[in-house]
């Protein structure tokens, strides 16, 4: 492949992921290009770019994830590369062959693997030709009908999945038939509206697997490598919260079976540039082809920690031509990832949208926050609930663990909800300090880590309420000190009788 | 001048009672003991505090009504009612045993699906209507049974933070 310089880069996505890409662009020298949706004027992803183009609208579709709009940026902008980050068109095949066709570099994979991989069907199909195993399961369902057929034929439980896309968006978990129409149709609802796709299918559900997936980079030259794996089991409906690597239930022998089928996978689809290859894990260590994720993935950064290689930067590298050659990735230490969401645990997991009114962000050894929000943003809810992702490093999972209990303690967002107290309190469970977790965990303890008040009373935060009311008491509304510059005001008033 | 204020965390009540002793101290009691603080605001929105030459430093906020606090220990909500609105608020308990139950929007969203119209019976739990916000599908549920009184929503619109959508008698 020619090698080619790549000096402007668009990033045709936005939040944590879109500032994410920005900070290795600046690093290399690379002129970042953000685009954004009228609600995103303010986001943080186009504060840190070093060029912005609007894309009309709001609703995904008409901005992030209209190709034609996004095209046009970038020809407008002059970028010869566009970074699609995970999610909107990062697994779409007709985008990366638009890209193609315009002389515009997709920094991903081409649409052939995307096409071959992003259908999961035919995904299972090129996996279990490659001699890859995979969980039994059927191609895209015509409708209901077919789909109970289909149910019957696997046995309940069953799950019901998105043809066209991952992230868990869609899917649902069908215990019994009176369950299935329901549950078809809301899948098919949301797969269309997140993939703009609306085939499903079924696959067999395992009970209490492991989900853990290897990260792969490919150069489209024949060279492909695992970077190890990620262990995502710590799942909420399917939705990751925490991954960390490696994993718990990991032994040498496995990873290298693993590794194998994972490097076997990316080649049998002729891949190029970043990868995930998911596969689920029972108790008794058997694996089995789940996905393959071709894109960089929203967990990526645990490996970045513990193999100090930083993907994006591979990423571009590959796309401007350079080859594997000679890289051998090697892992030091533990890393965990914990997803800060927007939502109310104590509220059903409502997403909640709003104001960020402050922010403090954990700071110190071995400590990484990927955000997408900053204190005096609101968070739109035209968009995914993700505003961060907390990472911690450590020599060995204990070290990790106990950098993140304590980075997670620094953490504070007020104005909107979090899904942190939720997080603090899996890490503080006996079984995920012991690593014995698997995708059940939380359906299994929802309600225990939910219960109130087990965070403890706070004598001093009862004081500190107590005292700030007797503030707009004495000062009228809360403004008086909201507003006003640090300890103006509260000299001002905590004078007694004499008021400057 | 003391004053005592009822402090609400998740249903639970304490009273606390606060007395200004001199620039940035107070001596406040709750639970039966007496503590001394030092509060010191450092930003418009966070403060430091020494209770008893504890530190603890939170990040506060004023929210519907409420006061938010967050510390290394978890996130607290509260509702404190000076001694006026302790007494508004005895008096308006006893209007409010009887009433409907008013189902409102508790974040903006798009309602996908109305499940119920008016004078349909509901059980307690029973699924009222879907509605999507952040690429989520959500249901929204009864509290009680009952009778459906109102429907104010259709399935496509899209609602704001606090419209009411259902009434149930």
């Amino acid at each position: 492949m020619p090698r080619k310089k790549i000096a402007k880069i668009l990033v045709a996505n936005r939040g944590e992921i879109a500032v994410r890409v920005m900070r290795t662009c600046r690093e290399l020298g690379i002129v970042s290009v953000a685009v954004y949706s009228d609600p995103d004027r303010h986001a943080l992803h186009v504060r840190q770019a070093d060029e912005a183009w609007p894309l009309p609208g709001a609703a995904p579709r008409d901005t992030y994830l209209d190709q034609e709009k996004i095209l046009e940026a970038a020809r407008k902008a002059g970028a010869e590369a566009i970074h699609p980050g995970y999610g909107f068109l990062s697994e779409n095949a007709s985008f990366s062959r638009a890209c193609r066709e315009r002389g515009i570099v997709f920094i991903g994979p081409g649409p052939e693997s995307i096409e071959m991989m992003g259908e999961k069907t035919r995904a299972r199909e090129t996996m279990s030709r490659a001699g890859v195993p995979i969980v039994p399961g059927t191609p895209p369902l015509a409708d209901k009908d077919e789909a109970r057929a289909a149910a019957e034929r696997i046995g309940y439980p069953v799950l019901i999945k998105a043809a066209g896309g991952g992230g868990g968006k869609g899917m649902r978990k069908v215990e019994r038939p009176a369950e299935l129409p329901g549950a078809f149709e809301a899948c098919r609802r949301e797969a269309l509206s997140a993939f703009g796709d609306g085939r499903v299918y079924i696959e067999k559900f395992l009970r209490e697997p492991h989900h853990i997936e290897f990260q792969v980079l490919a150069d489209g030259a024949g060279e492909a490598v695992h970077l190890f794996e990620r262990e995502c089991s710590v799942q909420r409906r399917h939705q990751k919260i925490i991954e960390e690597t490696p994993s718990p239930l990991m032994t040498e022998e496995l990873r290298e079976a693993m590794g194998e089928a994972a490097v076997k996978a990316a080649r049998a689809c002729g891949y190029l540039s970043a990868g995930t290859i998911e596969f689920l894990v029972d108790a008794d260590r058997h694996f089995y082809f789940l996905e393959m994720n071709t894109r960089l993935q929203v967990e990526h950064p645990i490996t970045e920690m513990i193999t100090g290689v930083d993907l994006v930067a591979k990423q571009i590298e590959i796309a401007g031509g350079s080859t594997l050659r000679g890289f051998v990735p090697e892992r030091r230490g533990h890393a965990l990832e914990c997803r800060i969401y927007a939502e109310d645990p104590w509220n059903g997991f409502m997403p909640s949208p709003g104001l960020v009114r402050r922010l403090a962000v954990p700071g110190g050894p071995g400590v990484r926050d990927d955000s997408g929000v900053y204190a005096g943003y609101t968070i739109p809810m035209e968009y995914d609930p993700l505003i961060s992702k907390l990472v911690t490093w450590g020599q060995d999972r204990e070290r990790a663990l106990a950098r993140m209990r304590r980075a997670l303690e620094e953490y504070q967002i007020v104005g909107i909800r979090t899904n942190i107290p939720f997080l603090r309190r899996i890490l503080r469970h006996p079984d995920f300090e012991a690593g014995r977790y698997d995708t059940q965990f939380i359906e299994k303890r929802q309600e225990d880590l939910l219960r109130e008040d087990t965070d403890g009373p706070d004598e001093a935060a009862y004081a500190a309420a107590a005292v700030l009311a007797w503030f707009a008491d004495e000062h009228g509304p809360a403004l008086s000190f909201t507003a006003q510059a640090p300890s103006s005001a509260w000299k001002l008033s905590g004078r007694p009788g004499d008021r400057e | 001048m003391m004053k005592r204020y009822l402090v609400i965390r998740e249903g639970k009540e304490s009273f606390v009672e606060v007395t200004l002793l001199r620039e940035h101290v107070f001596r406040v009691v709750m639970n039966g003991n007496a503590h001394e603080i030092d509060v010191r605001q450092c930003t418009a929105d966070s403060l430091s505090l020494l209770m008893d030459n504890k530190v603890s430093d939170f990040s506060y906020g004023f929210i519907d009504d409420r006061i938010e606090l967050h510390s290394k220990n978890g996130a607290y909500r509260f509702e404190v009612l000076n001694e006026r609105k302790q007494l508004a608020r005895r008096s308006r308990r006893k209007r409010d045993e009887t009433g409907p139950e008013v189902i409102k929007a508790f974040m903006p969203g798009k309602i996908v699906k109305v499940h119920v119209a008016p004078g349909d019976k509901v059980a307690a739990g029973a699924g009222l209507l879907i509605m999507e916000a952040m690429k989520m599908e959500n249901e929204i549920k009864s509290r009680r049974p009952g009778t459906v009184r109102a429907v104010h929503v259709a399935a496509g619109q899209t609602v704001d933070n606090g419209t009411l959508l259902i009434e149930i008698d």
